[in-house]
């Protein structure tokens, strides 16, 4: 049967509108459904990887062990060059990162990765909530090098990058592949960024003390979480006249608990003491170290801790405070049942703490 | 201002020196108040008020929480005093006198049940608050008579009724705390609630009778002089209420018949009533400073709750005098002078024999207002009654000391 001329313009005119919409509707989805390797070509890359290597990556063969990312990140697909001797992984803050969390997912890629690569000096432990970038670099496991940057980009949020090296046993190639790897340092580390100004030596002991957890130096204080309690500390600013807490160990006594055990208590009316203040022992890898005191209290929903360092000499004593909130039902058995739990974690954070500053600064 | 203090002075900073000074500044003022033939015991009142929350805020509740222990010793102390001046015998035998302090002390409780209902107190508070106040204060009851050196008929009919209102307080008690706590929907309902309150006085009791039972077998056993039984006795009150205490049964009972047993024991041991002497007068004089040092006066500002305290106050004085009108042993000035040095009232803590109680906690907050007022009109008024009361008696033998 064939058709009029007339019939087949107005069919070719239906057709070609329909395809017409077709990519209008293509081009409506695209920038949703083309998510990351094509968005993240057309934002600046740190690290042009293509022409550092001067080598097109490709997809990694098969073999090449699949890393599992920290909690909240998602790995793309790794791509290698120099028959893989080079590789390169991926790995974006998942959408599901809640903005409430205890730390910021940059925290807890940071903790993994200084894990991996064996970093354990203390400063550089926490993130820093206003950093947009960092660098991490040093020697992996079987003669590998590593290095691992995390930066904030506009469109995709938080993305971390990690170039592994593994180098060639041709000496001649070595040396090629050293000076490239040598550019790629070059060009990472324009993501570190330097916090050595904040660090108080009270800090340095928190970090320290933190032992691989996620933490984070935030603008309201620093926050890690311990045994599943989101922590906060703070350092508070000594005032002018020191109470008369005594340095030495021996100098100690029970009026002097007493009264700052009073004090704590005019001075947080509505509370209960879980820990009264009191001393604490002498960590084992420092005996001769000076006193330090503790006290844990909850008041509603909010269980606070306070630390006591007294200095040798004319020092003033550090101080500083630690809290964590119950749930919103604190009075019912399931939020003293969380109270004793956060009682229990607060006193072994703040004991840890104490130990590190004598084990650092009083041994 | 407290903070301040703190800062400028580090050596107030210590609760020991600050309870000492407060001590000392009680007997000061004690000793100049008795040359002008005012009770002594009024310096630790007024030191109480000066180093207390309503003066320079030194001596409030986190100090005092820490000395808890050391209150409730002297508590003890007083306590078993009170025993050691009840006669059961007299009480029995004395019929219509021995009826009518029992009568009054029923009547302290109903007349106060309908003036607080009548200010729209919730009955079950109500019914608490006028348990409570059946008894009369032990500890501001002796310390007068000590202080005074009061001795006659009115003072050992005081004596008696101020062990017998507190027995009775305390038997009335298990029931109110019942009714309050049958309102809870974990409750076990009424019988099982009294049952409890009950098994804590006959365990009290239980604990009495063992503490004495080692006293009297430690001083037998070891044939000890006057001089050195005091210690010994210290010793048994002291496990008295410590046993008392983490058992939660009455503490009360167990002191006041440790007191009892003993009446016959040391009666007409002269040593052995002035070596406790001096410990009974630190007692007192610690119990009136941190009883006065917690005084808020500005609580005791509110008008409305001001008049029904001071109402419930007057006529508890009343109805006591109304019970005594039964008797003929006792003149009219008698009557007078005991119905008004029985004016003062405890607290919960001191039922309980534990200071850190205070107000009981399951009262609503109109109740725990008025019984506040109270206990503030208690600390700084009822002394002064009481040993006025003794005085007009004319039982007092201050310058015979």
């Amino acid at each position: 049967m064939a058709l009029s001329p007339r019939i087949t313009r107005t069919w070719r005119r239906a057709t070609l509108a329909s395809q017409a919409m077709a990519v209008a509707l293509v081009a409506i989805h695209l920038p949703a459904a083309a998510a990351s390797p094509g968005r993240l070509k057309a934002e600046r890359e740190m690290v042009d990887f293509a022409k550092v290597a001067q080598h097109r990556p490709r997809k990694c063969a098969p073999q090449t062990p699949v890393v599992a990312p920290p909690a909240g990140w998602k790995q793309t697909a790794a791509q290698c060059v120099w028959q893989g001797r080079l590789q390169m992984r991926r790995w974006h803050a998942s959408a599901e990162a809640v903005p409430a969390a205890c730390t910021q997912p940059p925290a807890a890629w940071l903790a993994w990765q200084r894990a991996r690569l064996g970093i354990t000096s203390a400063p550089g432990a926490a993130w820093h909530a206003g950093s947009s970038s960092q660098y991490l670099a040093g020697p992996a496991a079987d003669g590998t090098e590593r290095i691992a940057i995390i930066e904030r980009r506009a469109s995709l949020g938080w993305v971390a990058t990690e170039w592994t090296w593994s180098p060639s046993p041709r000496a001649a190639t070595r040396n090629w592949q050293q000076g490239r790897w040598e550019l790629l340092a070059k060009a990472a580390s324009r993501a570190r960024t330097e916090h050595a100004a904040g660090a108080t030596p009270l800090r340095n002991a928190w970090e320290k003390n933190l032992k691989g957890r996620a933490a984070e130096v935030a603008q309201d204080g620093w926050r890690w979480q311990a045994a599943g309690a989101c922590l906060r500390m703070t350092p508070i600013v000594t005032s002018a006249v020191a109470r008369p807490l005594p340095y030495a160990r021996e100098d100690a006594r029970l009026e002097q608990r007493v009264a700052m055990q009073i004090h704590l208590a005019r001075r947080n009316p509505g509370a209960t003491f879980l820990m009264p203040f009191r001393l604490l022992e002498a960590p084992a890898a420092a005996p001769r170290s000076g006193a330090k005191y503790a006290a844990i209290w909850t008041d509603r929903a909010l269980v606070t801790g306070q630390l006591w360092i007294p200095r040798a000499g004319d020092q003033s004593s550090l101080r500083a405070q630690v809290v964590t909130s119950l749930p919103a039902r604190y009075d019912t058995p399931a939020g003293l049942a969380a109270g004793t739990r956060a009682l229990r974690i607060m006193e072994r954070e703040l004991t840890g703490i104490a130990d590190t500053w004598s084990a650092e600064h009083e041994r | 201002m407290n903070d301040r203090m703190l800062e400028l002075a580090p050596w107030l900073f210590s609760p020991l020196a600050i309870i000492g000074a407060g001590l000392l500044l009680a007997q000061l003022i004690g000793l100049g108040l008795a040359s002008r033939g005012l009770p002594k015991l009024y310096g630790a009142v007024i030191a109480g008020l000066v180093v207390g929350v309503s003066g320079l805020g030194l001596v409030d509740g986190p100090l005092l929480s820490q000395f808890q222990e050391l209150f409730n010793a002297a508590t003890a102390l007083v306590l078993f005093e009170v025993g050691r001046k009840m006669d059961l015998q007299w009480l029995w035998r004395s019929g219509r006198e021995g009826a009518s302090l029992v009568l009054a002390s029923l009547l302290r409780g109903v007349a106060s049940f309908a003036c607080l209902a009548a200010f729209g107190i919730p009955a079950s508070d109500a019914a608490f608050i006028a348990v409570v106040l059946i008894a009369a204060s032990p500890i501001i009851f002796a310390s007068m008579a000590a202080d005074s050196n009061a001795s006659g008929v009115a003072t050992f009919a005081g004596a008696n009724m101020v062990g017998i209102g507190n027995v009775i307080a305390l038997l009335a008690l298990g029931p109110a705390l019942a009714w309050i706590k049958m309102q809870d929907p974990a409750s076990g309902g009424f019988g099982h609630e009294l049952g409890d309150q009950l098994t804590k006085l006959a365990l009290g009791a239980l604990i009495a009778v063992v503490c004495y039972g080692l006293y009297a077998l430690a001083t037998r056993v070891t044939k000890a002089p006057a001089r050195q039984r005091p210690g010994m006795l210290l010793a048994a009150l002291l496990m008295d209420l410590g046993l008392c205490s983490v058992t939660a049964s009455s503490a009360l009972l167990s002191l006041l018949l440790m007191g009892l047993m003993l009446r016959n024991a040391e009666k007409r041991d002269n040593v052995f009533q002035a070596q406790l002497k001096t410990g009974q007068d630190i007692g007192y004089a610690l119990l009136f400073m941190m009883s006065a040092a917690l005084v808020e006066i500005q609580q005791l500002m509110n008008p409305a709750v001001l008049a029904l305290a001071l109402l419930v106050f007057t006529v508890r004085i009343g109805v006591t005098r109304i019970a005594f009108i039964g008797s003929g042993a006792w003149s009219s000035r008698k009557k007078n002078a005991m119905a008004v040095s029985m004016c003062s009232l405890v607290s919960f803590g001191t039922l309980m024999v534990d200071n850190s109680l205070g107000i009981y906690s399951g009262l609503g907050p109109a109740a725990a207002q008025v019984i506040a007022s109270l206990l503030a009109l208690n600390v700084l008024i009822a002394p002064a009654l009481t040993w006025w009361g003794l005085k007009i008696a004319g039982e007092t033998h201050e310058e015979e000391e």
